[in-house]
């Protein structure tokens, strides 16, 4: 399947894209590559609002006092920012988009293992965003994601909707989850061992786990607040004899691990991106998968590092803030087999590369700062402060979203079959890194001044900072909206890209660009495993 | 190796009468517990109605449901849940238990209602006495 | 699904099968983390206030919750005994067996039923009901929270549960399944074992001690 030699004009003919044209076609469909290009338009559109509530956010603090909305409206919006990013953008997005499209590419299937439930899922999800967001327009609940008790049960907000929409948005996940751990274990191709997958099946199966055990707790945790709303139940209220820390304990069984749902995904699409820009086999692959599932069972211990400030015993601070601190060390054996691949690897400077490199920079910095924040004295002069905002944005913005961004153009020629273009990829990820850097670094240094995150107000000391911060989202907006710019120009006019533009030997590369409806006319065989690239000529060959 | 097949050992499959063995293991199993509480019981009662609960869960998980005969991807699924309800539990009533006194619900002063939502309903609010005075 | 659609999309029929198992292995896996955040609850209630749990838990039925206890098992028994009827290629057998089973569920939510009547009368409910005199509120208010909370998640299963055993059973009188079609069956009893497992343990620590 090598690219022809001569530019081919048009897209091949028998690809997904092309079989039916229909909106009732694609509403239908269970081709998870379809269900995966559905999964990322809405996760696309919900990236764009939450990022218009941020800069709305941004606007509101570049001056003291009122700037464009008062209190309230300014907690209404901190909330739809939160509630739309985390359970509408990051946790579906690179697994239930880039998962659901490459994990049968990846393994050699025709599609995963329950198609029907794979649909259902995107049912789910939008029957979910929109009670939420419903909610959030009609009422607008002004409790943050975290519906913290007792607030959430007692504030006159409209918290139930949203509440419900997450609820059901939880369910969405579980089913993707549940459809991706019995795709890998039941349809890999014939020769494909667990060791031999690629490392971004390895994430999604990592991720697949997290997915199913955590996301229970989270569903009947809301369904407490809500009955707590509802009738009074009592469980988490303490006139009532309950305990709000209760609370935080279930919320943060899920919601900590929840984190890895979106980071491992993203550590997946980096390995996949250093080996092909690199031209070299992930150094230490094993590493890479014992630190996978170690990050997936180590997260589940770490949850009370959200609660240092609430009350919880000492012996439960220290406990977690040592469990807290292992996280590092898979993160940190991941960081060091990516750098020691790109070491001596032959790099082609492309956009997914710059956006990995940038990945490493804000996953190592905004990880390093967790470690301190593990530390459970210094966590106590940062609590709720904007160095956290600043921290928990670096690994889930920075990190996440520079991952999102590398799958995006780099999967973008196997989704639609043509290339964008180089020049002004690059340009727009240097902007998108640069706007980034100068959005959150200002917040580190506004939090350990004292400024407190959730606030529409400030003293007038903090603006310099304030406006610098603003300046920097009002970049990295610019570079989004170039980003979009670009790719909706490419879908229609951008040059055919051939079966594998990057010349890399992914699987997913395997087949044609863009796939087939059914994937592999012929079951595809896998002599070697992932990103086994023939040594260059001029390179005297390690041991192999 | 390539995706898993089903494995279904017919060597392992019950016969009538051991579904039947079993069955009646879980019908004494059931009465041992009702009986163990009609006694006069302590400390050890609930460690105890719990294990011979696990016992039963154990049974019908590897005859009923046909563990024994499937590979060993099914059980490991199921012994992953109950290691991390293990987790939870453990740790959120090892939490509560070592926790600095007077953040122990219901803490050590009445509850007010929060300013400005004294008239909301479900704000919090000291509760109404319904039985007697706690000691 | 009938056994011809596996051929393309799966390997084989052996992985069909398999990722049909595991796929219910993993829901079952998801209902357990469901129930554990309310065991959870329980045990650091209970932790908290021992001697209110203790004196809400001597105003329970005992008699009833055995009795909802060796229905439940029985129609599991009955479950167990209607796959393998199947497994034996007497689909009507299991049939009968699987609608015997479903009754009992439906006798375990009638029971279930005259319990929480007796719980309205009293006024032993949860939150702001509560109005029972004997035991004070504070702690004994949030057993009984807990007390309808997982008997209610549970009662909910059983009806899912119930409905499944009949479709299943009305479908194996009418010989849909075989020896070598009965997933569905399987799959059904896994579910209905489920329900039941989460109820050995929901009796014991609200019932027993």
């Amino acid at each position: 399947m090598s690219p022809s030699a001569a530019e081919p004009e048009r897209l091949p003919p028998d690809n997904y894209l092309a079989d039916g044209h229909t909106l009732w076609s694609w509403l239908t469909t269970k081709d998870h590559k379809r269900i995966g290009v559905m999964f990322l338009g809405l996760t696309l559109f919900f990236f764009f609002m939450g990022g218009v509530f941020a800069l709305a956010l941004r606007i509101e603090l570049l001056t003291p006092g009122r700037t464009i909305m008062g209190h309230l409206a300014y907690n209404r919006m901190f909330t739809l920012h939160g509630v739309t990013m985390v359970w509408l953008f990051m946790i579906p997005a690179i697994p239930s988009a880039f998962g659901n499209f490459l994990v049968p590419l990846m393994i050699g299937a025709r599609d995963v293992a329950f198609p029907r439930l794979n649909l259902a899922s995107v049912y789910l999800y939008v029957l979910g965003a929109s009670i939420a967001l419903w909610g959030m327009f009609e009422g607008g609940a002004d409790t943050g994601w975290t519906f913290y008790t007792p607030y959430s049960t007692t504030t006159g907000t409209a918290v139930l909707p949203v509440l419900l929409g997450v609820f059901i948005i939880g369910f969405s996940t579980i089913v993707t989850g549940l459809n991706f751990i019995a795709t890998v274990h039941t349809l890999r191709a014939p020769g494909l061992g667990w060791m031999k997958l690629p490392l971004f099946v390895w994430a999604v199966y990592g991720t697949a786990i997290i997915q199913v055990l955590a996301t229970p707790v989270l569903g009947m945790v809301l369904l407490l607040v809500a009955l707590e709303r509802v009738v009074g139940a009592g469980i988490f209220d303490p006139a009532r004899g309950g305990d709000p820390l209760l609370f935080q304990h279930l919320f943060w069984f899920y919601s900590h691990p929840a984190v890895y749902i979106m980071v491992l995904p993203s550590m997946g699409v980096i390995s996949e991106a250093v080996s092909a820009f690199s031209r070299k086999n992930a150094l230490s692959y094993r590493m890479i998968v014992y630190s996978t599932l170690g990050i997936s069972f180590v997260g589940f211990f770490t949850w009370g590092h959200h609660m240092f400030a609430s009350g919880q015993s000492t012996f439960g601070a220290g406990a977690f803030g040592a469990m807290s601190m292992l996280v590092a060390i898979f993160t940190a054996i991941k960081i060091f087999s990516w750098l020691g691949t790109l070491y001596r690897g032959s790099i082609a400077v492309e956009a997914p590369l710059i956006y990995t490199l940038g990945f490493m920079f804000f996953l190592f910095f905004g990880g390093m700062i967790g470690v301190a924040y593990a530390t459970t004295s210094l966590n106590l002069h940062w609590h709720d402060t904007y160095s956290v905002v600043a921290h928990f944005h670096f690994i889930m913005v920075g990190a996440t979203v520079m991952a999102f961004l590398a799958a995006l153009h780099y999967w973008f020629p196997k989704m639609f079959g043509r290339t964008f273009p180089g020049k002004l990829a690059n340009g727009a990820a240097l902007l998108v890194i640069f706007g980034f850097i100068a959005t959150f670094v200002p917040q580190f240094l506004l939090g350990n001044l004292g400024m407190p995150r959730r606030y529409a107000d400030y003293p007038p000391h903090f603006q310099t900072l304030h406006v610098a911060s603003t300046t920097g989202a009002s970049l990295l907006a610019f570079g989004l909206l170039c980003i979009a710019g670009y790719l909706a120009w490419s879908l229609r006019y951008g040059a055919i890209a051939g079966d594998d533009p990057w010349g890399s030997e992914g699987f997913e590369w395997k087949s044609q660009s863009p796939p087939p409806t059914h994937n592999f006319p012929v079951t595809p065989e896998y002599p070697t495993g992932p990103h086994e690239y023939a040594p260059r000529e001029a390179e005297v060959p390690h041991a192999a | 190796m390539a995706g898993e097949d089903f494995v279904e050992e017919p060597g392992r499959r019950l016969s009538v009468s051991g579904v039947l063995v079993v069955g009646v293991g879980l019908l004494a199993l059931t009465a041992l517990t009702y009986l163990l509480h009609t006694l006069p019981h302590g400390a050890w009662s609930l460690p105890v109605a719990l294990f011979i609960a696990g016992v039963k869960g154990v049974l019908i998980a590897l005859f009923y449901m046909h563990l024994r005969e499937q590979r060993g991807s099914n059980a490991l699924v199921l012994l992953t849940s109950v290691v991390f309800v293990a987790v939870l539990l453990a740790v959120c009533v090892l939490e509560t238990l070592t926790r600095f006194a007077p953040t122990i619900p219901p803490g050590p002063f009445p509850v007010e209602p929060l300013p400005g939502l004294e008239s909301v309903p479900r704000a919090a609010r000291p509760p109404e006495p319904a039985g007697p005075k706690q000691p | 699904m009938p056994p011809e659609a596996a051929t393309e999309h799966w390997g084989s029929e052996g992985a069909r099968q398999q990722a049909a198992h595991l796929g219910m292995w993993i829901f079952i896996a998801t209902e357990v983390l469901l129930f554990a955040s309310l065991f959870t609850s329980y045990g650091v209630y209970r932790s908290v206030y021992p001697e209110a749990f203790r004196a809400a838990q001597l105003t329970m039925d005992v008699g009833l919750g055995t009795l909802n206890t060796f229905l439940l098992v029985t129609s599991s028994i009955l479950v167990a005994l209607a796959v393998h009827a199947v497994r034996e290629d007497r689909p009507g057998l299991g049939g009968v067996l699987l609608g015997a089973a479903a009754l009992l569920g439906i006798v375990f939510l009638a029971v279930k039923g005259v319990e929480y009547a007796h719980h309205v009368k009293e006024g032993s409910l949860p939150g702001d009901f509560y109005r029972l005199r004997e035991v004070p509120q504070v702690g004994a208010s949030l057993f009984f929270t807990l007390y309808f909370l997982l008997t209610g998640f549970h009662a909910l299963h059983v009806t899912v549960g119930v409905g499944l055993l009949t479709v299943l059973a009305v479908r194996s009188a009418s010989g849909t399944f075989s020896a070598a079609y009965t997933t569905p069956v399987e799959l059904g009893g896994m579910y209905w074992h489920l329900v039941d497992v989460i109820w050995l343990f929901v009796y014991p620590i609200l019932y027993l001690s």
